[in-house]
Order: structure tokens, then C-alpha cells, then sequence
């Protein structure tokens, strides 16, 4: 059955199509959560709220990129997670502490593409530097470059996504990356030759 | 546009063709922009080279699990009580406001005789003081008056009784206080001699004349203070509930 077709059948009530939907864009889905997030727990329990929220609201959406209007909704669902940390902080700084004490215990399940041991060390440590730098940002800028260059939307659909103007999205961008670049020149050595930034010594 | 703003639009091909063309231009020439744009294009294709994650358990959903969440929304219904009782609340004091004036406007239409004595000039400051107070009754103003001007027991409090022509000087001085509305050059013209004023006094200046009066006055003049306590009340509540309501989702 096509997408068309399974979102009608989702509509009409069918949990099976729908979760046949789940099926299909829970990786990408999860992804920016865990992007977002920063650990596993918490874009797990947005990623869940997220796909409640969209067969609740299935019969509100009115075509156009399904996976477009599933990322606002997780952006959405994201959005809240990170109030509720704000106003209990302690649960957040002791997960991202666990991350950065002991970057391995995040446990991000990388997907495996028959690499050396030691290649896949090396792309954990990465991915986690990366990840770091991440977690310092603002919420805002992170959730912004994230759904730029981490899931590759362009403004326009940001802009929707995010519920801000086009020019806002565009600094907060600007603003991300000036930070990240920031960041990752204290841990250039961490990183490949060919990712090493050309205007750092 | 900062350089960084316009590098990065630049990079994520977000910018107008003006704009394009002269960052592209200003590149050509300029070492410092080419390292910058080349280190945000790093950090691009290290954020477009993150490995994918796989999602730690399935996310489909089970008809347990959406009935379970299927809690009761209560924030549209608090929204919408709030602002009926903000509409109600709203309704009642300005009928309250428009009431009051009324009534008094009715009770001070009976005629009032009162001199135009020199002594008008010295009580010009308490009649000041009394036309800044609210709507108040023609005996609520004997009862001010006498108590801030010393008045004779004379003075009536149906607010008609004419003063004698042999009053004291203190009566006389009441006589201006009740007649706020006149004109300060007309109080700085007193007639020679003190004589009784036929009524001159309209319902308009009878109105803004009003002193302060006695609590159990202006609970007459008040029959809707209740009402406004309680939806006062319920509309604070509301408000409390509602702003509970969003912090706790």
C-alpha cells in the first residue's frame, strides 16, 4: 500500500496503517530527537509523544511532506521536553553529565557498516564530539542547524517547522555554526585530517 | 547581514542573486571570508557525516497505549471559562459605572438654593477636594460638607433646604462646596452682599459635585458589589488555574 493510501486508512482510524507509517519514518524521526536531545532516554520518550500526538492529529493534516509534518511535530514534542527540563534542571544536568564523563554510556546504537574495530572507535568518538558541541548550543540555534544540516531541510520548511520567521531561522544558523566552529577548534585533534578546519592552525 | 549571516546563507544557497553575486565577489578578493566559508562548509559535511542512530525500540503503537494517553484536555476549557468570566466581570462594572452616575443625576435634579457669598472664595479649596471624590448622594454631601467646613446643623440633608440670609459664615462657606461645577471667576465675583442665590445648579454640576459618603450609602448606590466580588473571584481563580495548567503540560 502507498503513503497516500495508508494516511487516508490512518485517518479513518486504522492503527495498523498508521503504525505501518511509524514503521517507515521512526529512524529519521528518532534521529532528530536524539539530535536534539542529546541522549537516548529523552528523544525516545519525544519520539513516542510524537507519533501519539500525529495519530491523534492524522485527520488534521492536509497533505503536502508527511515526513515534513511528522519533523514538526517531533520538533514540537522536543520543544516541550526541553521546557520540562528547564523547569526541573536537575534530571538534565546529570544526563549531560553521564555524556560527558563517559561518552560511551549514551550508547547511541551507530549503525554498522562492517568497519575495523578501530575505525569504529574512532567515528563513536566522532560522533560523540560532535554530539558535545551539539549540547552546548542554545536549543534554539541546536534545534535549528539540526534540522538544517542533520536532516538536510531547507529554510522554508524549518521556518514551518520551528513556528519563526525565515530571517530568524537564518541567524539562528549562522549563529549555531559560529558556535560550533567555536567548539570544534578545541577538539580538532579528535577529528580526521580531511574534517579539520582550514582556517585553524 | 553580518559576513557570517551572509556565508552561511550563501553556503545553504538561501541567498538572493544580488546578494550572491557580492558575497561571490567579495570572496574572490578576500582571503579571511574564503577560510571562514570554508570552515562552516566543514562543519556541514561533519553534521551531514554524523552516523545514523538507531532507534533503540520500536515506536508503533498499541490501542492500549493511545487510550491510556487519551487524558482529558482540560486547557481550552479553562480558556474559554476564563474569558466568560473576564466578559461577565467586564459587564458588571461597567453597568455599575454607568448606573451610578444615574441615579444621581435624578436625586440632585430638585432645586437648590445656596448663596454666592465671599466666603465662597475661602472654601474654594475644600469645594476642590470634594469635586475629586466620586458620585456620592445629596445626603452624603451634608454630611461631608459639615464635617469638613464645620458647618451649621442647618444645612438640609435632602440637599433643597435654602440657607438663611443670616447664616454663619461657616454655612455660608458650605454653600459653594455643594455647588462645585461653577466656574472659579465666578466664585472670585461675589456679590456685594451676601444674599440667597435663586437654584442655578444643573444635574451636570450636581453630578461632579459629589463629595464622599457613608459606606452603607454607597452599598445602595451599589447593588452590584456582590456580583462583582464573586466574578472578581472566579475570574482570579480561572486565571490561577489556567496559568497552573500550562506550566504543568
Amino acid at each position: 500500500m502507498d503513503e497516500p493510501a495508508l494516511i487516508q486508512h490512518a485517518q479513518r482510524g486504522d492503527l495498523d496503517s498508521f503504525n505501518r507509517l511509524v514503521m517507515e519514518y521512526q529512524t529519521p524521526i528518532y534521529n532528530v530527537a536524539y539530535r536534539i536531545m542529546g541522549e537516548t532516554d529523552s528523544a525516545a520518550d519525544a519520539t513516542q509523544e510524537a507519533f501519539i500526538s500525529a495519530y491523534k492529529n492524522i485527520k488534521g493534516y492536509r497533505g503536502g511532506s508527511f515526513k515534513g509534518w511528522l519533523m514538526r511535530i517531533v520538533t514540537n514534542a522536543c520543544y516541550d521536553e526541553l521546557r520540562r527540563r528547564k523547569r526541573k534542571p536537575a534530571s538534565s544536568l546529570d544526563a549531560l553529565t553521564d555524556l560527558e564523563l563517559n561518552p560511551d554510556s549514551s550508547d547511541p546504537q551507530l549503525t554498522s557498516h562492517a568497519e575495523s574495530p578501530e575505525a569504529h572507535a574512532e567515528r563513536i568518538d566522532l560522533a560523540q564530539v560532535i554530539q558535545n558541541c551539539l549540547n552546548r548550543l542554545p536549543d534554539d540555534q541546536r534545534l535549528a542547524i539540526v534540522l538544517c544540516d542533520v536532516q538536510e531541510m531547507d529554510y522554508d520548511e524549518i521556518s514551518k517547522a520551528m513556528r519563526v520567521a525565515l530571517g530568524t531561522v537564518k541567524s539562528r544558523i549562522a549563529r549555531a555554526r559560529a558556535k560550533l566552529r567555536e567548539c570544534f577548534s578545541h577538539h580538532a585533534e579528535l577529528l580526521p585530517a580531511e574534517y579539520r578546519l582550514e582556517g585553524k592552525p | 547581514m553580518t559576513d557570517l549571516e551572509l556565508l552561511s546563507a550563501y553556503l545553504d544557497d538561501q541567498l538572493a542573486p544580488k546578494d550572491r553575486a557580492q558575497i561571490e565577489s567579495r570572496l574572490k578578493a578576500d582571503s579571511k571570508l574564503q577560510r571562514t566559508l570554508a570552515d562552516l562548509r566543514a562543519i556541514q559535511n561533519q553534521l551531514r557525516a554524523l552516523p545514523t542512530v538507531k532507534p533503540p525500540r520500536s515506536f508503533t503503537l498499541k490501542p492500549e497505549t493511545i487510550r491510556s494517553r487519551s487524558t482529558f484536555n482540560w486547557i481550552p476549557i479553562l480558556n474559554w471559562s476564563t474569558a466568560v468570566a473576564a466578559i461577565l466581570f467586564a459587564a458588571v462594572i461597567s453597568v455599575d459605572l454607568f448606573r451610578a452616575p444615574l441615579s444621581a443625576r435624578v436625586e440632585f435634579s430638585a432645586p437648590m438654593q445656596a448663596p454666592a457669598p465671599e466666603a465662597a472664595m475661602k472654601a474654594a479649596d475644600q469645594q476642590t477636594l470634594i469635586t475629586l471624590t466620586p458620585t456620592r448622594t445629596p445626603a452624603a454631601i451634608s454630611a461631608v460638607a459639615t464635617s469638613t467646613v464645620l458647618a451649621a446643623p442647618a444645612v438640609g440633608a435632602a440637599g433643597a433646604a435654602e440657607l438663611p440670609k443670616a447664616a454663619t459664615p461657616a454655612a455660608q462657606a458650605l454653600a459653594p462646596a455643594v455647588r462645585s461645577s461653577q466656574p472659579a471667576d465666578q466664585i472670585a465675583t461675589p456679590s456685594p452682599t451676601p444674599t440667597i442665590s435663586p437654584p442655578t445648579h444643573t444635574a451636570t454640576a450636581a453630578v461632579i459635585a459629589t463629595p464622599i459618603s457613608a459606606a452603607a450609602q454607597e452599598s445602595a448606590a451599589s447593588p452590584l458589589r456582590v456580583p462583582q466580588i464573586i466574578l472578581g473571584s472566579i475570574l482570579f481563580i480561572l486565571i490561577a488555574l489556567s496559568l497552573i495548567a500550562r506550566a504543568w503540560k
